[in-house]
């Protein structure tokens, strides 16, 4: 192969995996403020989750959303979060059930009188996840609104999400509602493809597997120990394929893309296991530990 | 698996606004992040306006920007027959206080409020009581 040609390639496998890991990602980010088009169709797509989260039942789901186009890798989802019900009782909740309106409650005029701020309702949805922040080489866990998790330009105005057992409901409400424990699982250094069985790196859809594990078993209180029990109870990762150019050129674009946690024997046979939404959505299922995806659109 | 944030500023910003209007504490923690300083919609904690301007779609003009301490309020006009109001933002609402006085700003009515915009961006949320709910930010990791 002459130079050039390496380079060409080198270069093609550059920018196809740059644009695969910003699609897994969600946006850089800018400074341009929002289309009026994309805000609406988001908050009407978190206003739509909400309400289905509503008639769900539930207390707490795990939520996605297609932040990116994934399907060249046979992806719907890119990104996944928990989602609770915040009913204002809920030990460390963010928002008291007796709330307040900050500065004025005036709303609106009718003839002088005055139209008072309607509170925040009982039963608020609240969104927890890990985010990485504008394509760095790390990321922290956020508490966040429905609105929030919708704003950041998805490919598609769909969610999907699923209702886990009672007892996983429970186990995770104690977790996500403590800000502690939230952390109790999370690495700051983040790779969009690290390797599940790896401490180094974290991603989100890792740090939400591993936090769901720990809040299963009490053992599993490091990240360590949660990998160890997700083996255990045969977790499967998806295996997208790479080739040593993709990730060469990848590797020297992106602070938050990193190879050198896979084992070398997979990493050269361009196996890049990962933790995906689809991943999870389907060994919960296998465990009988969550139901089918509802898909809001 | 979402490796360039999801966090963009006009996400923080948005919810930065909005913490300020559902609880204390919410502002202070959106306020150590960095990405809520760089939020670019304010989202409005009060709005003193005719009825017939908040209910109507079309645009407003805004005629004056009063900037202090507590916030900043912009006064508005309707475009259509000159009725007065003004909206008011947090101080730390970052972009309310760059409008220019004369900006005419669509206002577009969505299920969770109005949503004011200028040359086809929003810069400017007034959430209703469902969007409301909708919104919130807390850095959960230092």
């Amino acid at each position: 192969m002459s130079g050039a040609s390496a380079l060409l390639r080198l270069l093609a496998g550059a920018l196809a995996l740059v644009a695969a890991a910003t699609a897994c990602a969600g946006q850089p980010c800018d400074t341009t403020p929002p289309d009026t088009y994309a805000m609406t169709r988001a908050l009407g797509l978190a206003e739509r989750v909400q309400r289905s989260l509503d008639a769900s039942g539930a207390q707490v789901v795990i939520v996605a959303r297609a932040g990116q186009d994934l399907s060249k890798y046979g992806l719907q989802w890119s990104h996944l979060a928990f989602a609770y019900r915040d009913d204002g009782t809920i030990p460390g909740s963010p928002i008291p059930a007796t709330a307040t309106v900050a500065g004025s409650t005036v709303l609106g005029q009718i003839s002088g009188q005055a139209i008072p701020v309607p509170l925040p309702r009982r039963g608020t949805w609240r969104i927890v996840h890990k985010l990485n922040q504008c394509g760095t080489a790390d990321a922290a866990v956020f508490r966040q609104g429905l609105a929030e998790f919708f704003l950041d330009t998805p490919f598609r105005y769909e969610a999907a999400y699923v209702v886990p057992d009672p007892e996983m409901q429970a186990a995770l409400l104690r977790v996500v509602t403590d800000d502690q424990r939230l952390v109790q699982w999370h690495t700051a250094p983040y790779s969009v493809v690290a390797y599940p069985w790896s401490t180094r790196y974290q991603q989100s859809n890792q740090w939400a597997l591993e936090t769901l594990a720990g809040s299963l078993d009490p053992a599993a209180s490091t990240r360590e120990r949660a990998q160890a029990w997700l083996q255990l109870h045969d977790y499967q990762p998806t295996v997208l394929h790479l080739d040593a150019f993709t990730r060469l050129g990848a590797r020297m674009t992106r602070a938050n893309v990193a190879f050198d946690d896979h084992p070398n024997s997979k990493r050269f046979s361009d196996h890049i296991e990962t933790v995906t939404v689809e991943s999870m959505f389907a060994w919960m299922q296998r465990l009988r530990i969550a139901g089918q995806p509802t898909v809001v659109r | 698996m979402e490796p360039a944030s999801s966090l963009q500023p006009r996400i923080a910003v948005f919810a930065l606004a909005l913490g300020v209007v559902i609880s204390g504490n919410a502002r202070a923690e959106s306020s150590g992040s960095q990405v809520s300083q760089e939020s670019l919609v304010p989202v409005a904690i009060s709005v003193a306006l005719p009825v017939a301007l908040v209910a109507g779609v079309g645009s407003i003009v805004v005629t004056g920007v009063q900037a202090s301490a507590d916030g900043t309020v912009w006064l508005v006009e309707n475009a259509a027959d000159g009725v007065k109001g003004s909206i008011r933002f947090a101080g730390d609402a970052v972009g309310a206080s760059a409008i220019a006085a004369g900006t005419v700003v669509v206002v577009t009515v969505v299920a969770t409020g109005m949503l004011l915009s200028a040359a086809g961006h929003v810069i400017a949320f007034i959430p209703n009581e469902v969007g409301r709910s909708l919104s919130y930010n807390q850095r959960v990791s230092r």
